[in-house]
């Protein structure tokens, strides 16, 4: 089963991507903020992770480019969750390593097809 | 005269022993030429036997290639059939996971409003619900107050001034106090501010205990869903009874033992 790294300090958002996802047959991991997200991708080596970008402590640019700098998760999948929809955000995200980008309100449609995608499942 | 069996063969005799030997040879020849002529009516028979042969093979082939090519137009008829049937199958998981996503949605808003009663935590779950779901990062929740008036009970994106210059008893948000009724702005043109999106009314059965003004949505989401009139007619209620919840039990106090 195919381990994925949901990362948002919003409940409600979490809550969404688990009932998404869990129906697509993940084995879901969370974290509250970027720093967190860092310790556990380096510890549960997930498939791919799901970053939002504003949080506190360590937002999701800054979690992105410490996860890209590590050689232990360089290589996993990585799909910005952002309200900001605006270009700059997005190629942002794309200079710093990210894989591809969803918005909020999350369409899970989109969000599925985007991970089945990336994982090659 | 010479004697005879000493004397050269006469004139006849040469003449007669050519005869006979030009007569073989034509014999000869002419046995050649049978055999030849019997040979070519054995190829020719062959061949002709060939012939009917190959037509069969070409008859049977033609009749072969016709079935191939009824198969081919019944095999194209079958995938056109079934192209269709999967871009109805296709059509229907789209509507099937957008309703699970509907679904989805407001069962996460109803479970994070009644989660908890602490005021601080329903408001902040109310507020995750309308940027996270909704997809507004400008709105401002306004309760009533039991001396008459609106005041602040949340509020993102928007400041002080802005919330100051709201027009609160005329205008869509004192006809949504009034009515209990949504206003949106695209049902309403004439009369709704500008920077208006939407009120929708905090309501605990008949009565109207405050208002969530929107103004607008995300940079990203052009237009209201139907999703979101469903998420509005569930915080129109819910919200409310959340909030109206949390606010009895800080009159309450933890200490009631009503709730751990």
């Amino acid at each position: 089963m195919k381990k994925i790294l949901l990362v948002d300090d919003s409940t409600t958002t979490l809550m969404m991507e688990k009932m998404v996802l869990s129906r697509a047959r993940y084995d879901l991991v969370t974290a509250a903020d970027g720093e967190e997200a860092v310790e556990m991708a380096t510890r549960e080596q997930p498939d791919l992770i799901l970053l939002d970008i504003v949080m506190p402590r360590m937002d999701g640019f800054e979690a992105c480019r410490r996860l890209r700098q590590s050689e232990q998760t360089q290589d996993i999948p990585i799909i910005m969750v952002t309200t900001r929809g605006e270009a700059e955000n997005v190629e942002q995200g794309y200079k710093l390593g990210c894989n591809d980008y969803v918005t909020k309100p999350i369409d899970s449609l989109e969000l599925t097809t985007k991970i089945e995608s990336l994982l090659g499942s | 005269m010479s004697e005879l069996g000493n004397d050269p063969p006469s004139y006849v005799q040469r003449a007669r022993e050519e005869t006979q030997r030009y007569l073989l040879e034509v014999l000869e020849e002419n046995q050649k030429l049978r055999r030849r002529v019997a040979s070519l009516d054995d190829e020719r028979t062959r061949l002709r036997e060939e012939r009917i042969g190959l037509q069969e093979q070409t008859l049977a082939l033609r009749e072969e290639l016709e079935a191939q090519l009824d198969k081919q137009q019944r095999l194209l008829g079958e995938l056109c059939k079934a192209e269709d049937e999967n871009h109805l199958f296709s059509e229907r998981f789209a509507k099937i996971e957008e309703h699970n996503n509907n679904l989805a949605n407001l069962y996460v808003a109803s479970y994070r409003l009644h989660e908890t009663v602490d005021r601080s935590e329903v408001l902040s779950a109310l507020q995750e619900i309308i940027i996270n779901l909704i997809g507004s990062e400008e709105f401002v929740v306004l309760e009533s107050e039991p001396a008459g008036g609106l005041s602040v009970a949340a509020s993102s994106g928007v400041d002080q001034e802005r919330i100051a210059g709201l027009e609160l008893e005329l205008g869509p948000i004192g006809r949504t106090i009034r009515s209990g009724a949504i206003s949106l702005a695209e049902q309403e043109l004439e009369g709704f501010p500008d920077e208006l999106l939407a009120c929708i009314p905090l309501k605990l059965g008949p009565t109207v205990h405050g208002v969530i003004v929107i103004f607008r949505l995300l940079a990203h989401k052009r237009t209201l869903e139907p999703l979101d009139y469903e998420l509005f007619d569930l915080l129109a209620s819910h919200a409310a009874s959340s909030l109206y919840a949390s606010k009895l039990h800080d009159l309450v106090g933890d200490g009631a033992g009503i709730v751990a």
